[in-house]
């Protein structure tokens, strides 16, 4: 009676069940979709589905002006806008061989690396919001607030700026930086031991992220993923140091790595950035060379023939711009290539055989923003 | 896992271009260096682009394990395929140019040997009406699959229209 | 003209406890804002009345008046009523549980066994709700929950025992009364830690909550109900946490001891239980969630021998004292 059972059972038909989560989901990620095949709590195959939030940024830029198609560039990542900006400026830059003076490199790199904290500070908000707590997304929209009121008196905005144009900044800096940076310093390290005790090591936190989604450094070369991600599987590679750009190689800064290549370790990996980023800052404020806050650029930007691909560590990853042009005013072709899309690329290699709930928490270590992804 | 760290080193186009000829030359592909403001462009043949990205990657001494992002640029008469690999060990970038068709692009998939190209190439099939043989899924990335054309080609008219949105039947 | 007015007092009890269930469950769900509000640096509802008092009103009177959806699809019967039966154990537990000396609906001689037996009968409207809702997300929050109720419910029952044999009988009354010379959280501290995490999980609270993992399934089984039917399961889940702590409170913490006088008697009472829900709460907005394999872990292999190993050292020791005393 047994083996009728068994025959009977072989021949009904089994499919796996087929879940879609969908383009609104409580995982704060931006619009993004995909479908899951799941055998009771395990993921057999997930098939992600982008392009909610494509506003085709590359064909727009065939018919703008190289200055008309700046503040587009901030709507990429918009978390780190102006690390893209920088990478765009410094790509037209090579273009054209200008070179920024020194105190515009400066402050680019003040305004690169307070974006950093920003972003990273999301980036915990929205790991707490995976596992289900709550209250650290609210300490770090907290502590974004003070960041968001320097770049308020430096450049103007608070998410996307348009302060950083080819040849140097938009505007020079207001002394009261100075004074809000000093404030900022003095207290958030305070914070952030607290944050530490509270959630890092917290046992059920490290429960849900240690050993969960281990990803090897040779895979992560063959899909092309960068930043944090590789950081945490023992690479210690950063653009900022191996390709230095807008007088990087003047600051002193350690890049932290992680040794096992799981969740947990690309979040330690970007909460020890957010110190070192702290020490670039003062190191820059520090050393504020005086000058000119822009070089001389003509009134008409047009590059000379030719191709160029420049590429910058964004908050996220590598961000980088391949821009051809022929002479004209406008390129003839830009291509934005994005550390989320990469990274999304990644997704079914590195949830699959999970159960639903770390392929969430994997998704959040990824730390991907759908504007970056879909452009 | 180990830490391995890869620090600055000083790059030298010579160096890159001296060691791939030969290597090149050995597996019958003919290659055309070219650089342009420190940077080395080399052009091949679009049937030779398997050959070349699996002596590059699987090389040792070349080790171009990492692939940065692959893209396409209309030329009206023909459509030229964009590859740029990057190698840890040496710090060496190289762009890599193939020339297509400008009417009927076909070109090899590079997904079994960069797995990363998946979606690159998905993006670039549907932005060029570029043919690619061998790819695991090529379904619509970003588009919404009811344009008439191929947006990122020269040719592609922009133009405002209302259109009534149908929704599909079940969620694919 | 016996009969009429024992029927009278009985549904003015009834009242009583309905009315004294809705308006607990509206100060809590007041509480649990204003608390989670001031630990992650703001304050909560503040316009409506002092400090926000009658946002829940509002609340309450917002989802009443919303539109009733019942999608095409679901299980009309298994749909409509699922948040109907949530009710029905709290309010029959409610019944039970005394306030001081003698206040209390109604007095037997097994109200712990009645209570703890009523609230596993949750189990049933929680699966109903995520069968009939056509919905993916539901049914895996239905089931989920129905799997970790069911685990858990046994370390809470065996952790109770302890208490009952330390006091020699199952009415509530009586176990309070048996705390008169010391608290029974002194001796019985792993029962009350293990019946602590355990009614945790019986009443879906963080860190427990995975049958309402927000971030993932969406709410779970509650994610096709709006209006009444949401306002429904959101309020049952309050009355399950004040019933719980009520509970924990007769059994640990000695009730309404050291009072015998009922009106004080009853505010202390009620000042402990509002005591350990403040601790519910401040762990809700702490901790963040396990992962459904992991809890199960938690529930089978560590607190159920935990218990056990509890009741058996509780039960040698009753019996060597009783032996001591010669009795």
């Amino acid at each position: 009676m047994y083996e009728e059972n068994e025959i009977l059972l072989d021949d009904l038909p089994k499919d796996y069940m087929e879940v879609n989560f969908g383009p609104h989901h409580p995982s704060t990620h931006g619009v993004f979709r995909f479908i899951a095949k799941i055998d009771g709590e395990r993921i057999i195959d997930i098939d992600p589905v982008i392009g909610y939030l494509h506003r085709g940024i590359e064909k727009i830029a065939e018919n703008r002006t190289y200055m008309q198609f700046k503040p587009l560039v901030d709507r990429l990542d918009y978390t780190g806008a102006l690390n893209n900006e920088l990478c765009y400026c410094l790509a037209v830059e090579k273009l054209m061989d200008i070179e920024a003076p020194p105190r515009a490199q400066a402050i680019r790199v003040i305004c690169a690396e307070l974006n950093r904290i920003a972003a990273h500070l999301i980036f915990f908000g929205a790991m707490g919001l995976e596992t289900g707590a709550f209250t650290p997304l609210l300490f770090g929209f907290l502590d974004r607030e003070t960041i968001l009121n320097i770049f308020e008196i430096m450049a103007g905005g608070r998410l996307t700026f348009n302060y950083i144009t080819i040849g140097g900044v938009r505007e020079d800096i207001p002394p009261a930086v100075r004074t809000y940076f000093d404030k900022f310093k003095k207290e958030f390290p305070v914070k952030l031991k607290r944050y530490e005790e509270l959630i890092t090591g917290n046992e059920i936190f490290i429960k849900r992220l240690k050993n969960v989604g281990i990803l090897k450094k040779e895979d992560l070369f063959n899909w092309g993923a960068s930043g944090p991600v590789l950081r945490g599987s023992g690479v210690k590679f950063d653009i900022r140091k191996v390709e230095p750009y807008s007088g990087y190689e003047k600051y002193d800064f350690d890049i932290p790595v992680g040794t096992n290549g799981d969740v947990y370790d690309r979040y330690l990996v970007r909460m020890e950035e957010i110190k070192q980023s702290m020490r670039i800052v003062a190191q820059a404020l520090d050393n504020l060379p005086s000058g000119d806050f822009t070089a001389k650029v003509p009134r008409v930007i047009k590059p000379p023939e030719g191709e160029v691909y420049v590429r910058n560590e964004g908050t996220k990853g590598e961000v980088g711009f391949y821009i051809v042009s022929k002479g004209d005013k406008n390129p003839y072709r830009l291509k934005i290539r994005t550390p989320s899309f990469s990274h999304i690329n990644m997704l079914n290699f590195a949830a699959s055989g999970n159960y639903i709930a770390d392929a969430i928490v994997i998704l959040g270590s990824f730390d991907t923003v759908m504007g970056s992804c879909d452009r | 896992m180990e830490i391995i760290n890869y620090g600055y080193k000083k790059i030298n186009n010579r160096d890159v271009i001296e060691t791939i000829r030969p290597k090149a030359e050995e597996t019958g592909v003919a290659v055309k260096f070219s650089e342009f403001k420190d940077q080395l462009f080399c052009g091949i043949d679009a049937a030779d682009i398997k050959k070349f990205c699996s002596l590059l990657n699987s090389d040792p001494a070349l080790s171009f394990e990492y692939i940065k992002f692959l893209t396409a640029v209309d030329y009206v008469e023909y459509i030229e395929m964009v590859y740029c690999l990057y190698s840890f060990k040496n710090n060496w970038s190289i762009i890599i140019k193939a020339k297509l068709d400008g009417q009927e692009p076909v070109v090899d998939s590079i997904t079994s040997i960069y797995r990363g190209a998946d979606w690159h190439e998905r993006e670039m099939a549907e932005m060029f009406g570029i043919d690619i043989k061998g790819h695991p899924n090529l379904k619509n990335l970003l588009l919404a699959g009811d344009e008439d054309g191929f947006p990122l080609r020269k040719n592609f008219e922009i133009k405002w229209e209302e259109r009534e949105y149908v929704p599909p039947e079940k969620f694919e | 003209m016996v009969w009429w007015s024992i029927l009278l007092w009985a549904l003015l009890k009834l009242v009583i406890a309905f009315l004294f269930i809705f308006i607990t469950a509206l100060i809590l769900i007041w509480m649990l804002r204003k608390i989670m509000g001031h630990m992650q640096y703001r304050r909560g509802p503040r316009h409506h009345g002092p400090h926000g008092i009658w946002q829940t009103v509002f609340d309450t009177i917002k989802l009443l008046g919303k539109e009733d959806i019942i999608p095409s699809g679901v299980d009309r019967w298994t749909f409509i009523w699922a948040p109907m039966i949530i009710f029905v154990p709290s309010l029959m537990a409610f019944v039970f549980l005394p306030f001081a000396e003698k206040i209390v609906a109604t007095n037997i001689e097994i109200s712990l066994f009645f209570i703890l037996a009523i609230m596993g009968l949750s189990i049933i409207a929680l699966l109903m709700a995520g069968w009939g809702s056509n919905n993916k997300y539901a049914l895996l929050g239905g089931v989920r929950s129905a799997a970790q109720m069911m685990s858990y419910e046994i370390p809470m029952l065996i952790s109770a025992m302890g208490v009952v044999m330390m006091s020699g009988s199952m009415n509530l009354s009586e176990i309070v009364r048996a705390q008169q010379h010391i608290w029974y959280i002194v001796p019985q501290l792993v029962g009350f830690f293990i019946f602590g995490c355990a009614s945790l999980a019986e009443i879906n609270s963080t860190p427990f909550d995975i049958p309402e993992a927000e971030s993932e399934i969406v709410s779970g089984f509650n994610v096709e109900y709006s209006g009444f039917r949401f306002a429904a399961f959101f309020l049952a889940e309050f009355v399950n946490l004040f019933i719980v702590c009520a509970l924990a409170a007769l059994l640990f913490l000695g009730g309404w001891l050291p009072f015998t006088n009922p009106v004080y008697g009853t505010i202390f009472f009620l000042a402990k239980t509002y005591v350990l829900i403040f601790a519910v709460m401040w762990v809700k907005s702490t901790f963040p969630r396990f992962r459904i394999d992991q809890f199960m872990n938690f529930g089978w292999k560590v607190l159920l021998p935990l218990s056990l190993a509890n009741l058996f050292v509780t039960g040698v020791i009753v019996l060597m004292v009783d032996k001591f005393r010669g009795v």
